[in-house]
């Protein structure tokens, strides 16, 4: 029955692409809350290309078009295209917010997987969410020197308004800004959350100087941080290096790790100067010998075994490494 | 008995005089292999040193020429002030080495100088982290974290022979300052706070890198004084310290007024405003009892610190004082690089490191590291603060940036040292408890005997009454038999070797081959050398007209300069953004843009790297989005990192790449006729391991002046205006026999007629 609709409306379809010309989409954009167009797979063919002459004569689209092919209905399970929904309806309404003799200059679009698989399958599109800017092929607003139709790159840019608008706009017809209105909270919220923290910093102030104090809060504060940041946490967040693979913890390649590999790098480390300090500071401490020759076993091969662990991995990840076959001198 | 293995009986003082003769043998030992294990790069191929041109002026022509010398050759046609726009420090310290030589009538070459300084200030290292573990622990951690300095990977990185580089010195002036800086703190003199603020300012002239004692100093103090270990040994040391050490390094050019005027400094001159407060506190404190008094001069200490912080804020707020630069500031907001400023953001030095990278330049240091800080924690002396300061801040700056491992190598030497060090000799010391819990107590009187094997064992002057509590306590606790203690010290030699063994394979593997000679090993394990850099700056030294202006990405200004000596556009020393800009968009435009770019600099040769053939992934290529990011920063319009992608997102090069990266000069450049090479069958670019299409590149402005052997390095040469006053694209159009279409020139030529 469904699909039955969609025949018709696709045979429907050229008829009423005759009558159809930008002033349609003016008028979808207009009535929209953020001035976003939902599209079908014909729509989005007509968007891009337009069968009615401009008012210049030359055929093709004298507006722009951000499109985002997105699949947000909960069985397909995206969850990117949830993300980016909301962001992407933002930047929409901050366009919106142009007088209208600019902001007709370029369309906010939305398809929808359900709506436009003959889209997604003649694109070839394997993912979603995907943001394509079409710039007008005709024109005032034809770049001069660029590609008419460029991709949001997500892994680059990511999911962030600022960022999204800064590429829209680098594109865009017109110059916009986002729209941020006066937030009271910060004047409000701010300085009650400093007093807040004052005041209970002065009230706790008897049972937080012993914690500020004590050497042991210092000590294992400092060789906490000390294992993160030698196991490579700051790779993983300049890089938003993923939690770990289908394939197992360690990433392929000298400079790539996973986050869960760097964990356990670090876990090792802190047992190996574990061992090692049981081994020099508690195990001379022990008043028996036959007790004292058990500890000092268990933790030397705890030391051995570890080392030779970490040893292993790291040849995991730097491949053809051999001490006894050194290069041979000219 | 109580001891675990029998002690031959030697006298005290022949102990005392063996264990200086030893000390002063292992250090000279240490100081060859580390100044040996560097040369590897000298030994296998030859001495090859890029960039020491000013060090030539300032060994010919002397100081003054050197300080006011104006290199026309580099960043044509703009030229450079290098007195005013280098830390001069790595260049005088090489001239005055050459001059005192020749003083004593050794003839050297300044070459042959610039050589051998960093292998030899390597060999010092080692002395200045000798002297300051001992500052630490005793003299044995002192040797053992000598050792480790000599040869760690980590630091072997900067400074293996013909590494002409700031940080050649740099390391060496580090742990010195430092060395010097917790004397001072020790005695409380400001002789030794003179000398610490004399090797800062040489530091200062050394490396920008000194930013990092600059706020390390302070921070020990402002940590001291917090932990209320304020004493009148720090208001001297630190004071001496901080005068002198700011004169000292305004004297430096390039430095000059920013000791006082940028924020990355103020840290420096906020802890020495302290430090005056908390001192006058102090004294008033001593002359005047009174509890409401001291109150009151706690409050007035609160209130001038609030004052003075609110004074420094306005004055950076209204720019009197420069907040912090970006270099230092991408080290906290790590995002900011990479969208402020692209030129820092793609060095690869300025990378994150992964955690085999710590592993590859330290070994089994970095998990001895945290339990020397442990041990640390637990003595706590002031000298102590400063290692745990330093070992969280730099164990931070080496996790953001490759580079910066260079700054966590010392004190994970020295922290490591100490562990493995108290390790051996916990389980190498002789005595054995006394009581055992499991056996009967020993008896009779063995007080005597064992303080004098304790004393023996550590090669130590008689214990003094202090001492001898220290080993009454210390039988107590111990090891008790011999085979536990062979069953710790057997891994510990062993782990002792394999890190001697991973030093010399990182070193030689990874570090030896100057970066203009590449060493592939083929798969019967034969060697071979790729020496196409240098082959092709001797083509361009032997082949082009000396005035010829070379044109390449900034990475290679240095090479081109020092070894085919001709001028560049751009060189490493990256002070004018705009200029490298202008590079990346003659490289990144069509020929059509690029020529009257290329015209206008009057480049004759353009020179780019290109891997594609032998699979060498830096080359231009992988460098070419860094040109096209920079460039786009300054003309926004006309260069579009998005262009150069294909419609999916795709950095590619085969024949889907988008059309303006197939137009772009670089892109040209790069696959000119490389198609050719493989007769018909697929052209794979061995780097990127796409197919490069078969549709031969149409050069109309420049044209194949030379390709190295193995295809490394290609340079073109511009051409002239056309005699006839045609365009290029006309001219090879003609000469290729096609007709001429209705350009311009066929124009003219119809008029002319």
């Amino acid at each position: 029955m469904h699909f039955g609709r969609c025949i018709a409306a696709l045979v429907a379809l050229p008829l009423f692409a005759q009558a159809a010309n930008k002033s349609k989409f003016v008028d979808l954009a207009d009535r929209s809350k953020d001035g976003i167009i939902v599209l079908n797979s014909a729509l989005y063919e007509e968007i891009l290309a337009p069968d009615v002459a401009t008012p210049d004569g030359a055929k093709g689209r004298d507006y722009a078009v951000a499109v985002v092919l997105t699949a947000l209905p909960a069985q397909m399970n995206c969850a990117p295209c949830r993300t980016f929904d909301p962001i992407f309806h933002a930047e929409a309404a901050n366009w919106k917010r142009l007088p209208k003799d600019q902001r007709d200059d370029m369309f906010f679009a939305v398809l929808d997987f359900s709506d436009g698989q003959a889209v997604f399958q003649k694109l070839g599109l394997q993912t979603a969410p995907n943001l394509q800017f079409h710039s007008a092929t005709v024109g005032p607003h034809k770049p001069s020197n660029r590609q008419l139709s460029v991709n949001y790159d997500f892994s680059k840019h990511g999911f962030e308004l600022v960022n999204l608008h800064n590429w829209i706009r680098s594109l865009a017809p017109h110059a916009y800004e986002i729209y941020k209105p006066f937030n009271p909270i910060p004047y409000v919220v701010a300085p009650m959350v400093i007093a807040f923290t004052i005041a209970m910093g002065l009230l706790s102030y008897q049972y937080l100087a012993p914690l500020f104090t004590s050497r042991a809060f210092w000590g294992i504060a400092s060789i906490v941080a000390i294992l993160v940041f030698t196991s490579g946490h700051m790779w993983n967040r300049i890089r938003s290096a993923p939690y770990a693979s289908p394939q197992g913890f360690i990433a392929p390649g000298f400079s790539n790790q996973f986050v869960l590999e760097t964990q356990v790098v670090g876990g090792l480390y802190g047992l190996l100067a574990a061992s090692v300090l049981i081994l020099s500071e508690l195990v001379p401490s022990i008043k028996s010998s036959a007790k004292q020759r058990m500890a000092i076993l268990l933790w030397t091969g705890v030391l051995v075994f570890l080392f030779s662990v970490l040893v292993r991995l790291f040849k995991v990840k730097n491949g053809g490494m051999s001490y006894l076959n050194p290069p041979t001198a000219l | 008995m109580s001891v675990a293995y029998p002690i031959p009986h030697v006298s005290k003082q022949t102990i005392k005089n063996t264990s200086a003769l030893l000390k002063f043998t292992i250090l000279g030992v240490i100081s060859a292999a580390a100044i040996a294990s560097r040369l590897f790069a000298v030994v296998r191929h030859e001495s090859i040193i890029h960039e020491f041109r000013a060090t030539k002026v300032l060994a010919k022509d002397g100081f003054y020429e050197f300080w006011n010398w104006f290199d026309p050759t580099a960043w044509y046609p703009l030229g450079r002030v290098v007195g005013g726009t280098v830390y001069p420090g790595l260049m005088v310290t090489s001239g005055i080495i050459y001059n005192v030589l020749h003083w004593l009538n050794f003839p050297v070459d300044i070459r042959n100088v610039c050589v051998m300084l960093a292998p030899a200030f390597a060999g010092l290292t080692a002395i200045a982290t000798y002297l300051f573990t001992c500052e630490m622990a005793d003299e044995s951690t002192g040797l053992l974290a000598a050792a480790f300095m000599g040869i760690v990977p980590g630091y072997i990185s900067r400074s293996v022979a013909g590494s002409y580089d700031n940080e050649a010195i740099a390391i060496f002036l580090l742990m010195y300052t430092f060395y010097l800086w917790i004397r001072a703190v020790k005695e409380g003199s400001a002789f030794w706070g003179m000398l610490a603020a004399v090797f800062y300012g040489w530091m200062v002239a050394a490396w920008g890198g000194y930013v990092f004692i600059t706020n390390m100093i302070p921070l020990h103090a402002f940590v001291l004084v917090l932990m209320g270990r304020f004493s009148h040994k720090i208001y001297i040391s630190y004071s001496s310290w901080y005068v002198i050490g700011t004169l000292a390094s305004m004297q430096v050019p390039f430095v000059g007024f920013l000791p006082v005027r940028t924020s990355e400094h103020m840290a420096a001159l906020g802890v020495f405003g302290l430090l005056q407060l908390v001192a006058f506190v102090e004294t008033v404190r001593k002359l005047v009892p009174g509890k409401q008094f001291q109150l009151l001069l706690r409050a007035f200490v609160i209130a001038a610190f609030a004052i003075a912080l609110a004074v420094l804020v306005a004055l950076t707020s209204s720019g009197f004082i420069a907040p912090w630069t970006g270099r230092f500031y991408s080290l906290w907001d790590t995002g900011y690089a990479k969208i402020h400023i692209p030129i820092i953001a793609s060095v690869s030095e300025h990378q994150p490191t992964a955690w085999p990278s710590f592993f590859f330049d330290l070994e089994m240091l970095i998990f001895l590291f945290p339990a020397g800080v442990y041990l640390c924690f637990k003595e706590l002396r002031d000298e102590h603060v400063f290692i745990i300061i330093y070992a969280v801040l730099s164990s931070y700056f080496a996790g953001v940036m490759v580079r910066l491992m260079l700054v966590i190598t010392p004190v994970v030497c020295v922290t490591a040292a100490m562990a493995f060090s108290k390790l051996l000799t916990t389980y190498m010391d002789p005595t054995v408890p006394e009581i055992d819990d499991d056996a009967a107590p020993v008896t009779g009187d063995l007080a005597v005997e064992v303080e004098a094997t304790a004393n023996k064992a550590k090669g130590k002057k008689p214990a003094s009454v202090d001492k001898k509590v220290g080993v009454v306590a210390s039988l107590k606790r111990g090891i008790y038999s011999l085979d536990t203690r062979l069953v710790v010290i057997t891994p510990l030699v062993g782990a002792l070797i394999m890190f001697v063994y991973h030093c010399t394979w990182v070193t030689s593997n990874a570090y030896s081959s100057p970066s203009v000679v590449l060493a592939s090993r083929g798969a019967d394990g034969s060697q071979h050398i790729i020496d196409d850099f240098r082959e092709a700056y001797y083509w361009l030294r032997q082949n082009t007209k000396q005035d010829a202006v070379v044109m390449s990405w900034w990475d290679y200004g240095y090479q081109i300069a020092g070894m085919a000596d001709r001028p560049t556009l751009v060189d490493n020393n990256t002070w004018n953004n705009t200029h490298i800009a202008t590079v990346g968009k003659a490289m990144s435009s069509n020929e059509a843009v690029a020529y009257p770019i290329l015209r206008k600099h009057d480049v004759d040769y353009i020179l780019v790297i290109f891997g594609g053939l032998l699979g060498y992934s830096g080359d231009d290529i992988n460098k070419f989005l860094w040109m096209v990011r920079i460039s786009q920063g300054v003309w926004p319009e006309e260069i579009q990192e998005s262009n150069y992608f294909t419609n999916r997102g795709e950095y590619k090069v085969d024949a889907q790449a988008s059309q303006t990266m197939k137009d772009s000069l670089m892109y040209k450049m790069s696959y000119y006729r490389f198609a050719e090479l493989f007769g018909g069958g697929q052209a794979m670019d061995r780097v990127r391991n796409q197919v490069i299409p078969n549709t031969p590149i149409q050069l109309d402005t420049i044209e194949e002046a030379f390709t190295s052997e193995n295809w490394i390095v290609r340079i073109y040469q511009v051409k002239k205006e056309d005699d006839l006053g045609r365009d290029l694209p006309a001219v090879s159009a003609f000469e290729a026999g096609q007709r001429l279409k209705k350009s311009k020139s066929a124009k003219t030529t119809n008029k002319k007629r």
